[in-house]
């Protein structure tokens, strides 16, 4: 009777600790989890607030004619997403800060433009000679930092003859320079066309997330690269200028290392243009193209939203509103 | 005389299986739920201001008691980091952003900053403070995103 006793007290005793180690698990788990979905979220907030900087500060240089072609600057998209990542975690907007996190967390930033790509390598951007102790290596000598690098095409390959492509696929450039109208050469359609442009740029990230860590010992040639960046999913996610940034190793608030990864794209839309009149004596709002036939002085006023019309003091027009 | 030991010793691992380790997996749960459920808040609320660019009064009472209906109470901070452009004397510009406390309409570019900190401890927090002395941390979080 003891004895069995004894026996019970032990398997108790063992799923005790096996309760403890389990809670242990789960708040690991949930940390990690948590910090994640976090990071997802900072990196995502950052990127788009930086696309929608970029947008806005430079001549982005839109025609009407060719809603993709947007011109963009890879600096600032870059310094404006460190600015919001900073916020997002808090942290003083040094040139310091800034540094560290180029330096630690950021192996590949990717800006596809219209008709070429940005990368952002971490190389020597100076070289600091030491008259005193020169060294025998010149890299050692030379300051660091993540550093945008020329614009490069999007080079697709066609029976020994290179074509830069474009994402409007309207028009291609041979190695020559020659303007080649309609689609390049072998490609049947315009999503053939863009799973090139998607591949070069993948290419171009893994090999770039590969020279980032080849410092690193414990580096196994492998990162996640996710679903939309490749093109065997059928999914192909850069159709428009687009920023797509990768961030690993962020240990800011958690003790194991995490990585995150983000696209954020731009696509000009059409946008319907709201107008805002009077109806039987009442401030009515409804979109322009569906608008009932009214005289050049009821249209008081033109939104770009219908947020904007009802903040103006304009109701919505049930009869025209489609 | 050891019998009665290792009876109340079974009594005691009979209790810490039975009770505590149900009571304190389902805390963890709901406090689980609740971070996650105010991680949705947050975003939702940055979502909106980032596209609208204005926090109405409503809207903001509406965001506080989402917050506060979870089960840890947490305090909210919302702030306003407006964007300042002012000439480096080298010919170029330099962007900086200040603190602002109007929080009741933003401009292009302005950062919206929320902050979320749990006052209080959680109920699993305090199972375990009791019957371990296992202190964890206040459970707390900032997300940012751009006014476009």
């Amino acid at each position: 009777m003891k004895r069995a006793f004894g026996v019970v007290c032990i398997i108790c005793v063992i799923y005790l600790a096996a309760l403890m180690i389990g809670f242990y698990k789960y708040e690991l788990n949930e940390q990690n989890e948590i910090e994640q979905l976090l990071l997802s979220y900072a990196i995502d907030y950052s990127a788009d607030g930086a696309m929608s900087e970029a947008l806005s500060l430079t001549d982005v240089g839109v025609d009407y004619s060719d809603n993709n072609s947007i011109r963009i600057d890879p600096n600032t998209i870059l310094d404006s997403f460190l600015d919001i990542f900073c916020i997002n975690y808090d942290i003083g907007r040094s040139i310091e800060a800034k540094k560290y996190i180029t330096q630690n967390f950021i192996p590949a930033v990717c800006v596809a433009g219209f008709d070429g790509y940005f990368i952002a390598k971490y190389q020597p951007t100076q070289n600091d000679v030491d008259v005193y102790y020169p060294s025998e290596n010149e890299l050692e000598n030379s300051r660091w930092d993540l550093a945008f690098g020329p614009k490069m095409p999007y080079t697709y390959k066609y029976n020994g003859s290179y074509y830069a492509l474009n994402m409007g696929m309207k028009f291609a450039y041979d190695s020559g320079g020659a303007k080649y109208e309609g689609l390049a050469p072998g490609l049947h359609n315009k999503q053939a066309g863009l799973i090139e442009i998607n591949k070069t740029l993948t290419k171009e990230i893994a090999n770039n997330i590969n020279y980032a860590n080849s410092t690193n010992t414990n580096w196994k040639n492998a990162f996640f690269l996710p679903l939309q960046l490749s093109s065997h999913s059928g999914l192909n996610s850069i159709q428009g200028p687009s920023l797509i940034i990768l961030v690993q190793n962020v240990d800011l608030r958690t003790n194991k290392p995490i990585s995150g990864f983000s696209i954020s794209g731009t696509e000009v839309e059409n946008a319907r243009t709201i107008i805002g009149y009077v109806r039987n004596g009442i401030k009515y709002y409804c979109y322009a193209d569906s608008a009932p036939n009214l005289a050049q002085d009821d249209i008081l006023d033109f939104f770009t939203s219908i947020e904007d019309a009802a903040q103006a003091g304009y109701y919505c027009d049930l009869e025209y509103l489609k | 005389m050891s019998d009665i030991l290792s009876k109340i010793l079974g009594i005691i691992l009979a209790f810490i299986l039975l009770a505590f380790a149900p009571l304190t997996i389902n805390m963890m749960t709901n406090d689980l739920t609740s971070k996650r459920e105010s991680i949705n808040e947050v975003t939702n609320f940055i979502n909106v201001v980032t596209d609208t660019g204005r926090i109405s009064d409503d809207q903001l009472k509406d965001f506080y008691t989402g917050c506060a209906v979870h089960s840890i109470p947490f305090d909210v901070k919302v702030k306003r980091y407006q964007k300042v452009i002012n000439p480096d004397n080298m010919g170029g510009t330099s962007v900086s952003y200040i603190l602002n406390d109007n929080i009741k309409k933003f401009d292009k570019g302005d950062i919206i900053q929320v902050n979320i900190k749990a006052i209080d401890s959680s109920g699993s927090q305090r199972v375990l403070w009791q019957f371990f002395r296992l202190s964890q941390t206040n459970f707390e979080f900032t997300l940012a995103g751009k006014v476009r």
